[in-house]
């Protein structure tokens, strides 16, 4: 077995062992573990939002933003003056890529775990069988409860509305992705530049990349990235981080650029 | 903030891959295998081929082009007017009745929640076809026109297992331990009886109303139709997964810790417990004298006349499908080996192997 393998497979016998303790209900199982892994990368997401923050308002300073304009054609200087910046303000510019770096794989082994766990098919199942310890009783486990709600969690989930199959947890996921991503974009002073466009693609991209999974992959993973939106905007929330005017029409109106300032 | 905008994307692209390619997608399984006199029939991911048995050659291919919705993984079923049965375990659950001759559809049921992961029972003109969202469907090949269903029974759990017959009831086993006596006359369970795990594997019936199950609970259990109770229960070191092959008086049956046992009907061992160089998944078969089974780690045994199995060939790949018999050859399907099919004589020769042309 792989090292990345033993990681799901602790991954896999949390989740069974959570379904155990909560009476089988491999929904709420999953709520629980999402929860669980959201506290355990807190520390994480917080580190990363207030770099986050400290760098968007770095964009907004007018000092930042002289140095862009005064160098726009010589990219050395350019960078040597960013540097300096970045040095007399005492900022890391890659303090808010590490915390998310190290949290892709608890995301991506939190996936795989629920899709393995699952075990819709032999193969999933023969894999299932190899991951689980000895201290879960897994003949007892298994099949797994898939029905949660009116879900069933192995498969994409549908309504059926007026003879049409709607979709309404894949909706779900897009809103919520749409506005977790629209409260944790701070306005830019500039909404021209680079990173206010990149800023709009991806509240865009992200809300339909994700449905997209929800609609095609078996409902678990929606429950997942629902409960882990709705945990992100809760933690944002709390924070004091939320841009909550940017969910109204022209809500991400650009602000004054900051003053330099000296630490 | 361009240190932001790579991790960003790193993230998107990272992102689609483990959560597109890398997880199980929702229908990868090992290959589902069949044959006639004249044909292997192996389903395999998007298609299902028919190949020649004379020389390995692809007769036909089901359907000629790729849809995305319709993956086969289950055992093809045969009927004897000349039909195919496939079950797609694709997010498109068709049951599919295709010709053996052209590989042309001849008619289609859409109407399954689930995949179709067991194989249908063929009796008479009637279809007993098992699904995972816990319905059993019955067709009846007499009623004309495309809409074959007669009747569907909720028996709850997934059903991942091939029905067996006494003649009187179809026999399901589930996923949640459980197997049920279908009244095939009245459309209802006559009764139901609690397994000491779950059960993905078709029973083996003998003429005296004795069925034997492997189960997930480690054990093969032994019930007896006639008083509807388990008669005996034999400890395995592993799961059982493919069902008992029963020959004469004894029952053969692997486990997944790489055991491989014969018992007789009253459960005690025949001959010495034999550990092949791996866990064993798929259902044993009998071809001539020879008892064939096949592990995990790809090798085919032979065991005859009460012997110990001997090694009859080791190929690349992983055997999980059942081997099938055809004439005098046998036919293994590796997972992820070399070839999808290959045909071997009872001596362990290769005969030919199949891989499909574009």
């Amino acid at each position: 077995m792989s090292p990345w393998d033993l990681f799901v497979s602790l991954f896999v016998n949390v989740l069974l062992w959570i379904y155990d303790v909560v009476g089988q209900n491999f929904g709420l199982a999953i709520i629980l573990f999402t929860i669980l892994t959201r506290i355990v990368t807190w520390p994480l997401n917080a580190s990363q939002m207030k770099s986050t923050k400290v760098m968007q308002d770095l964009q907004n300073d007018k000092e930042w933003q002289d140095i862009q304009k005064k160098y726009a054609k010589d990219r050395e200087k350019l960078a040597q003056e960013q540097m300096r910046i970045y040095r007399e303000r005492g900022v890391n510019p890659f303090a808010s890529c590490l915390p998310t770096l190290i949290q892709l794989p608890i995301i991506f082994a939190l996936y795989q775990s629920i899709t393995r766990s699952l075990a819709t098919t032999p193969l999933s199942l023969l894999q299932l069988t190899r991951s689980i310890s000895s201290f879960l009783d897994v003949s007892s486990l298994i099949p797994l409860n898939s029905k949660f709600l009116w879900m069933d969690l192995g498969q994409p989930e549908f309504v059926p509305v007026f003879g049409f199959n709607l979709p309404t947890l894949a909706i779900v996921v897009a809103l919520t992705t749409y506005i977790q991503t629209k409260l944790t974009t701070p306005p830019s002073s500039n909404p021209n530049d680079q990173s206010a466009a990149m800023a709009r693609s991806m509240s865009l991209t992200m809300p339909l990349m994700l449905g997209w999974f929800a609609l095609t992959f078996p409902s678990g993973l929606a429950v997942y990235f629902v409960t882990s939106n709705l945990l992100g905007i809760a933690q944002y929330a709390m924070m004091g981080k939320a841009n909550w005017r940017s969910l109204l029409p022209g809500g991400s109106k650009p602000v004054t650029p900051a003053k330099p300032s000296k630490k | 903030m361009k240190a932001n905008r790579f991790v960003l994307f790193l993230a998107l692209a990272l992102g689609a891959l483990f959560l597109s390619a890398c997880g199980t997608p929702v229908s990868a399984s090992w290959p589902g295998l069949a044959a006639s006199e004249e044909a292997a029939y192996l389903a395999t991911g998007p298609y299902v081929y028919a190949v020649r048995l004379e020389d390995g050659e692809e007769l036909w291919r089901f359907p000629e082009k790729a849809d995305g919705k319709l993956q086969f993984y289950s055992n093809p079923v045969l009927t004897n007017d000349g039909l195919v049965l496939l079950g797609s375990s694709g997010t498109g659950h068709n049951f599919i009745a295709v010709d053996a001759e052209t590989g042309n559809e001849d008619w289609s049921f859409t109407g399954a929640q689930g995949a179709w992961q067991a194989s249908p029972l063929v009796v008479d003109n009637f279809i007993y076809a098992p699904n995972t969202d816990g319905f059993l469907y019955v067709f009846d090949l007499n009623i004309e026109g495309d809409d074959k269903l007669a009747w569907s029974l909720e028996l709850d759990g997934p059903l991942w297992a091939m029905p067996a017959t006494d003649g009187q009831y179809i026999y399901v086993t589930s996923l949640d331990h459980r197997l049920h006596a279908v009244d095939p006359q009245t459309g209802s369970v006559a009764w139901t009886l609690e397994l000491d795990g779950a059960a993905p594997g078709t029973p083996a019936v003998d003429a005296d109303g004795m069925l034997f199950v492997g189960t997930f609970g480690k054990s093969i259990q032994a019930v007896d139709t006639s008083r509807r109770a388990i008669a005996w229960s034999i400890p395995t070191e592993g799961w059982v997964w493919g069902g008992p092959l029963r020959v004469d008086d004894v029952l053969y049956v692997g486990d997944l810790e790489g055991n491989f046992y014969s018992f007789n009907s009253s459960g005690k061992p025949d001959g010495e417990q034999f550990q092949p160089d791996g866990p064993i998944l798929a259902s044993p078969l009998v071809i001539g004298e020879q008892v064939i089974f096949v592990t995990e780690n790809g090798t085919v045994y032979a065991a005859e006349n009460g012997t110990d199995p001997k090694s009859l060939e080791k190929m690349e790949g992983k055997l999980y499908t059942a081997p099938v018999a055809a004439g005098d050859l046998i036919l293994v399907a590796p997972f992820q080996g070399e070839f999808l099919l290959v045909a071997l004589d009872q001596q362990g020769k290769q005969a030919w192997t199949f891989t499909p042309g574009n």
